[in-house]
């Protein structure tokens, strides 16, 4: 009988160990999403520089994640002061979890899940600031966002015992707040320092359209980031074998609640997007984005036509915001701050407003005015240290290209390959051939 | 170089190379560490050396790009009536095919 039960216990163990994993790989596809999606959003001379820096931000946010982000996750959920519990200490680089050890087989596979949670901050970030960023300022920037920033923010409101929950109620399962609101204010911090493209607005302020060299590109990018959204949102719920799966808080959900609003959040933001914009692609297809990050927070609990409406606020609002933020002279390339930043706080709040009463098993029960205090804490997390490591950044003349490099293109002044060296041209049809060669056997 | 902490997989539990919290370790930890400062400021060398020599070459390919590049317009009238023109051409084509 022990044996049976050692067994059953084992196949748990293993099925959670694949599922994440194929978590992880899903949310890669959030990555090459991004590339694609700033490779199209760039200018010609800057495409294998904007596509170069989605593949530091995986290089430079892995390790230093391993290095501090783990262990800030485990050691800062009750704010400034870090514990030393046992749980604490197993996070550190050096400990016996930290590596391959056949007794644990849970810690690898939840750091790899935050690890590719934190590379996600980073790459929303990476798409606001192209073609002027430094790529060295970039990866500082990225790795102290990935690293540090957001995990912090994950440890507060994103952790069973995080002091978001436990004084509050917090709720935002799928970390609306602690991932993208984060990443979007820490972006806005960092472009009001870094300062808009040329030529994006004219002598009098008057912002300009940079049009994407291939929006073709941009929107199969924001495809791919839907797919991987299934494997970030996946890895935001705790596999229990032989139990009902729960939320990061200890509540009991599943997956078939999640696909419900996940979906309809998906539909429901395309189509906000639509009707704000009249059918601008660019906007239509981050209104997607919109409107999954829009249902996320209370993904386990809405209702999915409510999803579906909280969904159609938020990619409506999106084009709105961006183009606000646009006129006040930030320069957000992809709408980061809008789609990510200003959405994943509406998110919050419409769990707040939704799903007040809500009973939490470790704190308060899910209320709008908890759900307004972490918003609030949220937006200075992230925009404090990005406003103030760029400024510094700025200061030191370490954050912005020089004006002959972004005249010229980063592409040629940094990136040792041509992206299109025979350019794109048109290619004739066969018929063409046959044509030409039978006219000129007539000649 | 013997790396192994463990004689026998039998009850063995963290078994990666060295062993947690040996020496090995902390070496590791250092040469990552180094290793991560080393790659930034790589980066960073070879910014400031294309920056450099953009700079320097800038002047010179403005000059060139003025003298060869027609600036940038918006399609005329005619310009447009071609394309809308190709346009139709193309249609047609397909129609007979």
């Amino acid at each position: 009988m022990e044996e049976l039960n050692q067994s059953v216990e084992m196949i748990g163990l293993t099925s959670m160990e694949a599922y994440y994993w194929w978590c992880i790989a899903f949310m890669i596809l959030i990555h090459a999403g991004f590339m694609s999606y700033e490779v199209g959003v760039s200018r010609v001379k800057n495409v294998l520089a904007s596509a170069m820096k989605n593949l530091m931000t995986l290089a430079v946010v892995i390790p230093s994640f391993y290095i501090v982000g783990w262990w800030i996750y485990n050691a800062f959920p009750d704010g400034f002061i870090p514990r030393t519990d046992e749980l604490a200490m197993a996070a550190l680089p050096w400990s016996a979890n930290m590596g391959p050890n056949i007794a644990d087989h849970e810690s690898g596979i939840f750091w790899g899940a935050f690890a590719l949670f934190a590379a996600t901050t980073a790459s929303i970030l990476s798409g606001s600031v192209i073609e002027r960023i430094r790529m060295s300022a970039f990866v500082i920037l990225a790795a102290l966002l990935g690293s540090v920033v957001w995990i912090l923010a994950g440890a507060w409101g994103w952790h069973g015992e995080g002091w978001f929950l436990t004084q509050f109620g917090y709720h935002d399962v799928g970390a609306a707040g602690v991932v993208h609101a984060i990443a979007g204010f820490f972006a806005l911090g960092v472009l009001m320092n870094l300062g808009p493209r040329l030529g994006k607005y004219a002598a009098k302020g008057k912002p300009l359209k940079l049009s994407p060299h291939n929006l073709p590109a941009s929107m199969l990018g924001l495809m791919l980031i839907f797919v991987g959204f299934f494997g970030f949102l996946g890895g935001c719920i705790i596999v229990i074998s032989g139990e009902n799966w729960i939320t990061i808080y200890g509540t009991p959900t599943n997956l078939s609640a999640f696909a419900f609003n996940a979906l309809m959040g998906l539909s429901g933001g395309i189509i906000g997007s639509y009707i704000a914009t009249k059918g601008e692609p660019f906007w239509v297809a981050s209104g997607g984005l919109a409107g999954v990050i829009s249902v996320a927070s209370g993904l386990d609990l809405f209702h999915p036509m409510l999803a579906f409406v909280i969904a159609v606020i938020g990619g409506f609002i999106a084009p709105y915001i961006g183009s606000f933020l646009e006129r006040k002279n930030i320069d957000d390339a992809v709408g980061a701050v809008s789609v990510h930043g200003f959405v994943g706080i509406w998110s919050i709040l419409a769990t707040g407003i939704f799903a007040s009463g809500y009973p939490n098993l470790n704190g308060p029960d899910i209320s709008l005015a908890g759900q307004a205090i972490c918003a609030v804490v949220v937006m200075a997390l992230g925009f404090i240290p990005g406003y103030g490591v760029s400024y510094m950044m700025k200061k030191m003349n370490m954050l912005r290209i020089p004006y002959e490099a972004e005249r010229m293109g980063l592409d040629l002044t940094e990136v040792p390959a041509v992206a299109y060296p025979e350019g794109i041209p048109s290619t004739p049809e066969k018929e063409d051939f046959v044509s030409k060669s039978s006219s000129d056997k007539i000649g | 170089m013997n790396t192994s902490p463990i004689t026998s997989w039998e009850g063995a539990e963290a078994y990666f190379t060295f062993g947690p919290g040996s020496l090995g370790i902390a070496v590791s930890f250092l040469a990552a560490i180094s290793l991560f400062v080393l790659f930034i400021s790589t980066m960073v060398r070879h910014e400031n050396r294309s920056f450099a020599e953009v700079s320097e070459i800038f002047p010179a390919m403005e000059r060139e790009a003025a003298q060869e590049w027609k600036p940038e317009t918006a399609p005329t009238s005619s310009v447009a009536s071609s394309y809308a023109k190709s346009l139709l051409v193309s249609e047609e084509k397909t129609q007979i095919l």
